[in-house]
């Protein structure tokens, strides 16, 4: 709430330095984008730690008013990162943020109207929790009409004389047993009588002298202030407000006590923190600390609220209840909520969406229902549900899936459809990929390196002529292949005909390689999976990293300049799409392996279920846990542990034979090489 | 069971307290260590204690029977206190060596003026440092940190000098406070207090900062309540510093007009005056005087020193 109600301006508007500069100043560095449309919007936000570290890769959300949004994934996976930068605590590498349409990138965290519960509380040691809550209300000033408070003080005094003479009686004989540390005698009258913070003071003050007195006083006082208000050119109205022609006006001020005292008490009623105001922190349980953050950021009546991990730090059964307190509150209050987790059952339970990320990547983003039961790859399937979904290795010919013991499931007509529409699809997206001009140079740039660190010389010259004509082909049509060319036949004019292997030639040449447009995030996204979620255990060249300039110029593998971070990051990208185009290729052809994926509960008793089921197959319950109404069943099954969730009609001992079967419509088969969901 | 029986797991217990209710075992160890500490305390009480009753003795009594510590030959009497406090030289005594005169209580109002508005002036500019140290980031800020911590190898008397001829051109050469303002540029009290910031959570200035508090406004509610037992052990450390200072102003005003000296400055005059007309009793009056505000200061703050120093980890 900044002082000046400067109005937004476009941020698409061009204009020159100078113009721009005072625009911005004008409108309070405000700017809007009208193709935003939601509440609060990320595009493309990237962060880079100093050291070098991205958290987090492309992220793109839209997030609507009163929606409840948890971020889940493993730790480390950048989701406290991204609440961080919402928050405005973490600087925005790259991207941009909008918060109720304004570009909130370089906005201070104190102007984004955001309040935030951490995870260890953040209480202040050395405050009641009245004053804790009421901390974010003291902090700034408000829009509010000009009162004339004396008056109404004096008023209020006499009518509260005149007719609630008995209440005054009591409520200033109450006032002696309570020492509060938050409230003072005059406050506690006031908040019982229900009278402004003056007409209490007025009341202490004369304490139960005559009516009489107390009425005179205040003719004179009022008729005072009545002369100075007209004085200064104001006019009242009923309600004590001060009129200039005919106008309320407003000034900026400090929130009253009166109000802070109101709002406390009502947040602490809505979190039932009543008897706990006047304590500090360190005198409460977990779980009330965790209510008294929360009162501090539903005082405050913010836009946004943001909850990093809140219940990690509570036991069990204090945390399922604070879970339905906090979503309770939320549809109490309605603010949108961004909350953090680690835990798939609060993300499963709470969320109105829900956006799971790994290692930096936005895996999938849907509601509840959609990310249990049509999860994107692998990952998703794996981290939410509980107990997790079992992954068995099989192998695919021609509609039927083949596990690792010989068990055979024919898949249905649609599943082999949807199998050979995904390949194909796949094998497309990878031609564009690969034909783009980025990849293209990669290609080229592979070719060189292998001659540039070859060690045997003499294979190197004899394999140097056809290199380079390779090197030409891939590049042709591109600027960098002009220049190639042209260094090649400088050196050819200079040694008769020939190429030398000389070391700083080949240099030269793989300079203009090494320039790059910047490749789009879905296509990065798409091989970094391919990597992290492939079953294949030698990875070429290390994970996707990115890396700050150096300065020296030592540079062995293939650098990749991203336009909008100005970074370099190190990859074997080309590689890695060429794999997986031949791995899909040969997908449509022949055999190949491939994952399936079956929840628990869908794992079912052969003798039991009666609906599309595979054949019936036998194993050995290794394990029997009793979860009350279910059972879970851990036992092997094709080389791989397997845990079937059966209800407690059939009891089942443990190291027993049971006849299972697996549910035929719920069986999700995933691509091997990159993990996607077929 | 019957009733006057107990069982045999009972009686062991029973045997066991009985064993040790009577004599407890005094291990050899303790009495030794507790001799030593005793050994040790009377060491260094000797000195204050000769110093305090050295102090009631006569003029003269010092010189004339150094063996009679206790009770000394003259009985007890104030007149050393009352040569200093109120001028009254002793009859017959000879010629006094007194080119200045003693003004103890200007000389003890410099020195409150030192070393309490240095200590509060060095608290408030310490602290301040310390939280933008801790708490903001801005450019440069460890390089920054680093030069400044590295500046606490220079020897304070090596840059006595130049401070001397810094002060004087900026015209404090007749001014009090002279005493304080090179003392705040001191690191070791900034380290100290960044230290203990460091452990406040920073989910509490995060936080603060997100309701829309400014700096000063966090520093002022959040953090100095906090840190509050830190400020108290450095604000102690530089009381005392500045009381117990000599050297600095002594260069300053030594050889100028005593209206400006400090208690120390004093006391060094006193003492080697005392040297030369055989008035030793003067120069310990002059000590007890020296002391006692410090030892009142800590006797009122000792339970607040012992808590933040174990709180701040200082050992000592």
């Amino acid at each position: 709430m900044a002082h000046t109600d400067n109005k937004p301006i476009d941020g698409s508007l061009e204009k020159p330095v100078k113009e721009a500069k005072k625009m911005l100043k004008n409108s309070g560095y405000k700017i809007t984008n009208s193709d935003v449309r939601a509440f609060v919007s990320l595009k493309d936000v990237n962060k880079i730690y100093p050291n070098g570290v991205q958290a987090v890769y492309d992220f793109n959300m839209d997030i609507s008013e009163n929606e409840f949004i948890v971020l889940v994934g493993p730790s480390g996976c950048g989701k406290s990162t991204t609440l961080r930068m919402i928050a405005g605590l973490e600087d925005i590498t790259s991207g941009y943020l909008y918060i109720d349409n304004v570009l909130s990138n370089y906005t201070s965290s104190k102007d984004r109207d955001i309040s935030m519960v951490f995870q260890n509380y953040a209480l202040y040691p050395q405050m009641t929790v009245f004053d804790n809550i009421a901390f974010p209300l003291r902090a700034r000033k408000y829009k509010r009409p000009m009162e004339a408070t004396a008056i109404k003080a004096w008023k209020q005094a006499v009518e509260v004389v005149e007719s609630r003479a008995e209440a005054l009686t009591q409520a200033l004989s109450g006032a002696k047993d309570k020492t509060l540390n938050y409230s003072t005698t005059a406050q506690y009258v006031a908040t019982r009588l229900k009278i402004s913070d003056g007409a209490a003071k007025i009341l202490c003050k004369a304490k139960l002298s005559a009516p009489e007195t107390i009425k005179n006083e205040a003719k004179a006082n009022i008729e005072k202030e009545f002369a100075k208000i007209k004085a200064s050119g104001y006019e009242m109205d009923e309600e004590y407000r001060l009129l200039k022609d005919g106008e309320i006006q407003y000034h900026y001020v400090k929130m009253s006590d009166e109000e802070i005292r109101t709002r406390v008490f009502e947040a602490a009623e809505i979190l039932d923190l009543g008897p706990y105001l006047d304590r500090r922190p360190k005198e409460l349980s977990g779980g009330q600390m965790q209510r008294v953050a929360l009162g501090r950021a539903i005082v405050r009546n913010a836009k946004l609220f943001l909850m990093d991990e809140p219940l990690s730090n509570l036991d069990a059964k204090l945390r399922v209840q604070m879970r339905s307190e906090i979503v309770r509150i939320h549809e109490q209050i309605g603010a949108t909520t961004i909350y953090v987790t680690h835990d798939q059952t609060e993300a499963m339970t709470m969320a109105t969406k829900i956006v799971v990320m790994s290692k930096g990547w936005v895996q999938q983003i849907g509601t509840p229902k959609e990310i249990y039961c049509n999860p994107k790859n692998i990952f998703v399937a794996t981290f939410i549900g509980s107990p997790a979904m079992n992954i068995f290795d099989a192998e695919y010919d021609n509609g039927k899936l083949i596990f690792k013991n010989g068990y055979q499931v024919a898949l249905s007509q649609e599943y082999i459809q949807r199998h050979n529409s995904y390949y194909e699809a796949k094998i497309q997206e990878l031609k564009r990929m690969l034909d783009t001009d980025d990849f293209r140079k990669m290609h080229a740039l592979k070719v060189l390196d292998k001659q540039l660190f070859a060690i045997d010389a003499q294979a190197k010259e004899a394999s140097l002529e056809k290199a380079l004509d390779e090197i030409v082909k891939i590049t042709a049509g591109m600027e960098c292949g002009e220049t190639i060319c042209g260094l090649i036949k400088a050196c050819k004019q200079e040694n008769n005909g020939q190429v030398k292997a000389d070391k700083k030639w080949l240099l030269k040449i793989r300079e203009p390689l090494l320039s790059f447009e910047k490749i789009p995030s879905a296509d990065i996204g798409m091989l970094h999976n391919a990597q992290v979620f492939s079953k294949e255990e030698v990875i070429i060249d290390d994970t996707l990293y990115y890396q700050k300039p150096k300065k020296s110029k030592k540079k062995v593998s293939t650098h990749v300049n991203l336009n909008s971070t100005d970074i370099q990051f190190v990859n074997n990208l080309y590689e890695v799409a060429v794999n997986l185009l031949g791995k899909c290729e040969n997908a449509l052809q022949d055999k190949h392996p491939i994952r399936v994926g079956i929840r628990p509960e869908d794992i079912v008793l052969n003798a039991e279920f009666e609906g599309n089921k595979t054949e019936k197959f036998a194993v050995n319950a290794n394990i029997v846990e009793l979860l009350g109404s279910e059972l879970l069943v851990h036992s092997e099954f094709a080389d791989t542990n397997m845990i079937a969730k059966i209800s407690t009609n059939v009891l089942i001992k443990p190291h027993t034979e049971v006849e299972l079967a697996m549910n035929k419509d719920a069986i999700l088969i995933f691509d091997e090489s990159c993990g996607d969901r077929i | 069971m019957a009733r006057n029986q107990i069982t045999l797991e009972q009686y062991i217990g029973f045997r066991k307290q009985k064993q040790f209710q009577g004599k407890r075992k005094v291990k050899t160890g303790k009495i030794v260590a507790f001799v030593f500490l005793l050994l040790f305390c009377v060491v260094w009480l000797s000195p204050f204690i000769i110093m305090f009753f050295g102090s009631l003795r006569g003029y003269s009594d010092t010189m004339l029977y150094p063996k009679e510590l206790f009770y000394p030959h003259s009985g007890y009497t104030m007149e050393n206190y009352e040569m200093l406090l109120m001028g009254k030289l002793p009859e017959g005594i000879g010629q006094v060596n007194t080119v200045q005169d003693y003004k103890i209580g200007r000389w003890f109002l410099n020195s409150c003026f030192s070393a309490l508005g240095g200590t509060g002036l060095y608290l408030l500019v310490a602290s301040l440092a310390a939280y933008a140290f801790t708490f903001i980031d801005f450019k440069h800020r460890n390089t920054l940190f680093a030069v400044i911590v590295a500046s606490m190898i220079i020897p304070g008397a090596a840059t006595a000098v130049g401070n001397q001829s810094m002060v004087y051109s900026m015209g404090l050469n007749r001014s009090l406070l002279a005493l304080i303002i090179p003392g705040l540029g001191g690191v070791y009290g900034m380290y100290l207090i960044k230290t203990f910031f460091e452990s406040i959570p920073k989910d509490l200035i995060e936080s603060a900062k997100m309701d829309g508090y400014s700096n000063l406004k966090i520093f002022y509610k959040i953090v100095l309540p906090l840190g509050k037992t830190v400020l108290f052990v450095q604000g102690l450390f530089g009381f005392m510093g500045g009381w117990n200072d000599l050297i600095w102003p002594q260069m300053l005003y030594g050889a100028k007009d005593n209206d400006l000296w400090t208690l120390q400055v004093g006391m060094a005059y006193i003492i080697n005056n005392s040297k030369t007309s055989n008035l030793i009793g003067s120069a310990l009056a002059g000590g007890v005087i020296c002391l006692l505000p410090v030892l009142v200061m800590y006797i009122i703050a000792q339970d607040k020193i012992i808590e933040g120093m174990s709180s701040s980890g200082i050992k000592g």
